[in-house]
């Protein structure tokens, strides 16, 4: 049904974010700490695939991230505003995988959702589990 | 050149050794093995240092009376360990960083091929062959792979081994094949054969 191919979904995009998360930080030096890995998540890789940088950033210094992005590119030509919300987690799907791969090959392992209030603006969250 | 290079995870499993072959492989396994020791206190000795002064390349890890060893870490923690011999004096020290660099290159390329699942052990041939492929002394040759299909004959020569030159011509070419196919002492055995 419609879980196993969100899932397959994720799935593809957590390769895809493999492999992105050794090809982008090519010539930048090793990351300091969980931060700035999701500072060049917003800022290299959101440029990288979407040709634009994450609009804000926010974290709860506890290992909660919400990424915001106010016009994703994905959702953008569908449609402003509520229609069409019960799609929207279809275009979702790759693009948490995309983040979870990319984190995962830089050393962490994180939990990705997204939701959506009203198309274009979408946020997503990275749990970061505490060891 | 150097005697043997390997590709570790950040798990501190191998992923792909290969060493010279008429050397004792077991021995360099066993370098390998030791040098990781250093690489993770120079790794975490760097932790504490200033941002500026991080870098990939580590540098010399520790030389015996025969090898000298080098390493070098990537942002995923993926270790590469090269093993020289310390008789070859003309290796210098950019030199081996050039050659961390193409090492790096073609590890990101066996990481983006959709059929490798990161973690397994690198099977593939032509993955790293430009590093497996040097010529003594030398830098790393470029290998150029092109299709069996091409309708025009491959034009630059694919270097491989010491001292051979094979120009892999299509056999589906419409133009007659002028040069003659040079194979050299160690020649890459074709995965596709026959066709």
């Amino acid at each position: 049904g419609q879980k196993m191919s969100l899932s397959v979904l994720e799935s593809m995009g957590f390769r895809v974010g493999q492999a992105l998360g050794e090809r982008l930080p090519r010539e930048t030096l090793a990351f300091r700490e969980e931060l700035d890995v999701l500072k060049f998540l917003c800022k290299d890789l959101w440029v990288a695939v979407f040709q634009k940088q994450m609009d804000s950033l926010r974290t709860n210094h506890q290992g909660t991230y919400v990424l915001q992005d106010n016009s994703f590119p994905l959702l953008l030509p569908m449609a402003s505003g509520l229609q069409y919300l019960e799609e929207a987690p279809k275009f979702l799907a790759f693009t948490c995988g995309l983040l979870r791969g990319a984190l995962c090959t830089l050393g962490i392992e994180s939990v990705v959702t997204a939701s959506v209030a009203a198309l274009p603006v979408c946020k997503f969250q990275v749990l970061i589990p505490k060891s | 050149m150097a005697v043997c290079i390997a590709v570790i995870a950040k798990e501190n499993y191998p992923l792909y050794i290969r060493s010279t072959p008429t050397e004792n492989e077991l021995k360099f396994h066993y370098m390998v093995h030791t040098s990781l020791d250093v690489v993770d206190e120079k790794i975490s000795a760097m932790g504490k240092a200033l941002v500026d002064q991080r870098e990939l390349y580590l540098g010399l890890l520790y030389p015996t009376e025969d090898y000298k060893v080098y390493g070098y870490v990537t942002n995923s923690k993926v270790k590469f360990v090269m093993v020289v011999d310390s008789s070859n004096t003309a290796l210098r020290d950019n030199e081996i960083r050039s050659m961390f660099r193409k090492l790096h290159n073609s590890y990101t390329d066996v990481m983006c091929n959709p059929f490798y699942n990161p973690g397994d052990r690198i099977q593939s041939r032509w993955a790293l062959l430009p590093v497996s492929a040097s010529s003594p002394g030398g830098p790393y040759s470029r290998v150029r792979i092109q299709s069996r299909w091409a309708l025009l004959p491959v034009s630059d020569p694919v270097q491989v081994g010491p001292t051979s030159c094979v120009r892999i011509q299509s056999r589906w070419a419409l133009l007659p094949v002028s040069d003659p196919v040079q194979v050299g002492p160690t020649p890459v055995s074709d995965p596709v054969q026959g066709l």
